[in-house]
C-alpha cells in the first residue's frame, strides 16, 4: 500500500492542529522541565498500532519536514511509517546519526552511541530520544537531580532497566552535550533531559 | 472554520505551526542546557525589533487556549509595549489576559522579575535585546561561540575588575552577568541586578527570547543562578533610602520619578500590580 493519500492514513491526526499541538507541547515542556514527573495528558490522536498516541501526539507536535526522524524497526509497519510521513512530512531515515528524532520502544533500546550527541560549540545539534513505554518488563528504580528538580526526583518506568539508566547516568556525565530522552506513556509523558544527574537506586 | 483559527482569520496566536515546532524544538534544547544560547530561525513580527519580538515568538509558541497572560514592560501593566503586547494576543489567541501576577500562567516581561514570588504553574518570558553577555567585550560571534564552549569566562571577570579599578564597586547595575550550574554564564536580559537573586532557584521556568539575534534560552525551575562577584566585593543590590511614596512599601524596586522643574522627585515601586495589592483592596478609588 504505497498510496499515502489512503483513508487509512488521512485519518488519526489531530482535530484541530494549533490547540491540540500546544496542549502536548506544553506537556512536553513541563516534563522537560520537571524531570522525572509525569505529566498526564490525553490524546485524541489514533495512529496505527503498535505506535500509543501520547506517541504519535509528540511526534506529530515536534517532528517536520526540517527534521530527520528515525525509527526503530519493530514500530516501522507500512501503516506506521505512511502515518508519520502524511501527518509530519518528515524524511525517514535509516543512519541513526542523521536523525534528529529517534523514537523506539522501551523493550528494544537501539545503540545510543549512534545518535548525534552535538558539538562544544552548538550541543543544541543532538538528538531526542521519544521512548515508547508499553508497560511490560523491570522498572528500575532511579532518582534524579539537578535543574528542575528541587532536591531530588524518585521517578521508575517499566521497562526500563538498570543497563539502560546507567547509558543515561552516562549520558549525564557529557553534558552540555548529550540526548534527550522523553518518555511517552499510555496515560502521559515524562522526560529526563541531559541535564539530569541519575543515581540509581540499590536493588537488592 | 477550524477552532484554531481566530476571528480574523489568523492561525491561533499569530504563529504558523512549522514556526512554532521551530521555536518549540529550540525552547526544549534551550531547557535541557540551561542558560546555553540555542539558535532559532526568528520570524519578522508585525513589530519593530527592540519591541519583544523575541519574547512574542517564545509566548506565540508555547500558548494554550486556557492560559491567562500578563505582559509587564519595565514592571508596569500600563504602559504602550504591555497593552499593545496583551492586545494582540487578545486578537490572535483569544486569550484571557490580567495584571495580577498570581492569577497569570504565563507572564511575558521586558526588564522586570515581579516582585510576587512566582509559582510552580507559572511561566516568565523575557524579551532578550543582547542575549550574549560578553558581546560589547568581544563583537565576534565565532569567538564568544567558542569562549562558551571552552568555559572560557575571564574576559568577563575583567570587565568587573575594571569596573572595580575605575569606580570603586561593581558599576554593572543591570543586565548584570549570572552563572547557571556553573556551566554558561548567562545574560539576565536588562533586569535591575535587584532582581537577579530572584532567578535562583525559581520555582517557575523561565523562558528568553531574542528575536534580532534569534536566540531563545532558558532557566529550568529550581535551577542555580550565581550573580558573577569576588570574594572581595560580594555581589550587592540596589537599596534604597526612603519607601514606595505610593504604597509605602520597603521591599521593591523603586523608580525615580521626577515631579516638577525645580527638582522635586518621588520614589514608586516600578512593579505596578504589586504596589496596587499593597495599596489595598480598592482598586482606584482616590482621584
Amino acid at each position: 500500500m504505497d498510496d499515502l493519500t489512503s483513508k487509512a492514513n488521512l485519518d488519526g491526526g489531530f482535530d484541530d492542529v494549533s490547540t491540540e499541538s500546544a496542549g502536548i507541547f506544553r506537556a512536553v515542556l513541563d516534563a522537560i522541565s520537571h524531570p522525572g514527573t509525569m505529566q498526564n495528558q490525553s490524546v485524541s490522536l489514533a495512529p496505527p498500532a503498535p505506535l500509543l498516541p501520547t506517541c504519535a501526539a509528540v511526534i506529530l507536535t515536534l517532528v517536520d519536514n526540517d527534521t530527520p526522524l528515525w525509527i526503530a524497526p519493530e514500530l516501522m509497519g507500512d501503516n506506521v511509517s505512511q502515518y508519520l510521513k502524511f501527518h509530519t512530512g518528515a524524511v525517514l531515515v535509516e543512519k541513526a546519526a542523521d536523525a534528529a528524532f529517534a523514537v523506539f520502544s522501551a523493550s528494544h533500546i537501539p545503540d545510543l552511541s549512534q545518535f548525534q550527541l552535538g558539538t562544544a560549540e552548538y550541543p543544541d545539534r543532538s538528538a531526542t530520544m521519544i521512548i515508547q513505554i508499553d508497560g511490560h518488563g523491570e522498572a528500575a528504580p532511579v532518582s534524579l537531580a539537578g535543574p528542575g528538580i528541587k532536591y531530588k526526583q524518585e521517578f521508575s518506568v517499566p521497562g526500563l532497566d538498570e543497563a539502560f539508566w546507567r547509558k543515561v547516568r552516562n549520558n549525564n556525565s557529557q553534558f552540555p552535550l548529550g540526548l534527550d530522552f522523553v518518555f511517552c506513556l499510555q496515560q502521559g509523558i515524562a522526560a529526563c533531559p541531559r541535564s539530569s544527574a541519575v543515581m540509581i537506586e540499590e536493588t537488592v | 472554520m477550524s477552532a484554531g483559527l481566530t476571528m480574523n482569520g489568523y492561525n491561533f496566536a499569530y504563529l504558523n505551526e512549522q514556526t512554532k515546532r521551530m521555536i518549540r524544538r529550540a525552547l526544549l534544547k534551550a531547557v535541557a542546557i540551561p542558560g546555553y544560547q540555542v539558535p532559532f530561525a526568528s520570524r519578522e513580527m508585525p513589530m519593530p525589533y527592540g519591541w519583544g519580538t523575541g519574547g512574542v515568538q517564545v509566548t506565540a509558541s508555547i500558548l494554550k487556549p486556557d492560559d491567562v497572560l500578563k505582559v509587564t514592560d519595565q514592571g508596569a501593566d500600563d504602559t504602550t509595549n504591555a497593552v499593545s503586547i496583551r492586545d494582540f494576543f487578545k486578537k490572535t489567541a483569544d486569550i484571557a489576559t490580567t495584571e495580577i501576577t498570581q492569577d497569570a500562567t504565563i507572564i511575558q516581561t521586558r526588564h522586570r522579575i515581579p516582585e510576587q514570588e512566582l509559582g510552580a504553574n507559572q511561566i516568565l518570558v523575557f524579551q532578550v535585546p543582547i542575549p550574549e553577555p560578553m558581546r560589547f567585550l568581544e563583537p565576534r560571534e565565532t569567538e564568544t561561540r567558542k569562549m562558551h564552549a571552552l568555559e572560557e569566562y575571564g574576559l568577563m571577570h575583567v570587565k568587573l575588575y575594571e569596573d572595580i579599578s575605575r569606580n570603586g564597586q561593581i558599576a554593572t547595575t543591570y543586565a548584570y552577568p549570572v552563572s547557571v550550574e556553573e556551566r554558561y554564564v548567562m545574560d539576565p536580559s536588562p533586569i535591575p541586578k535587584f532582581d537577579n537573586p530572584k532567578m535562583n532557584n525559581m520555582a517557575a521556568l523561565q523562558l528568553f527570547g531574542a528575536g534580532r539575534e534569534m536566540r531563545i534560552y532558558a532557566l529550568p525551575p529550581y535551577t542555580r543562578v550565581k550573580s558573577l562577584d569576588f570574594e572581595d566585593y560580594p555581589f550587592e543590590v540596589q537599596k534604597w533610602d526612603e519607601p514606595c511614596a505610593i504604597c509605602g512599601t520597603t521591599d521593591s524596586y523603586l523608580d525615580e520619578v521626577i515631579l516638577d522643574n525645580s527638582g522635586n522627585r518621588m520614589f514608586c515601586c516600578s512593579d505596578t500590580a504589586y504596589c496596587q495589592s499593597k495599596q489595598g483592596p480598592v482598586k482606584g478609588a482616590e482621584q
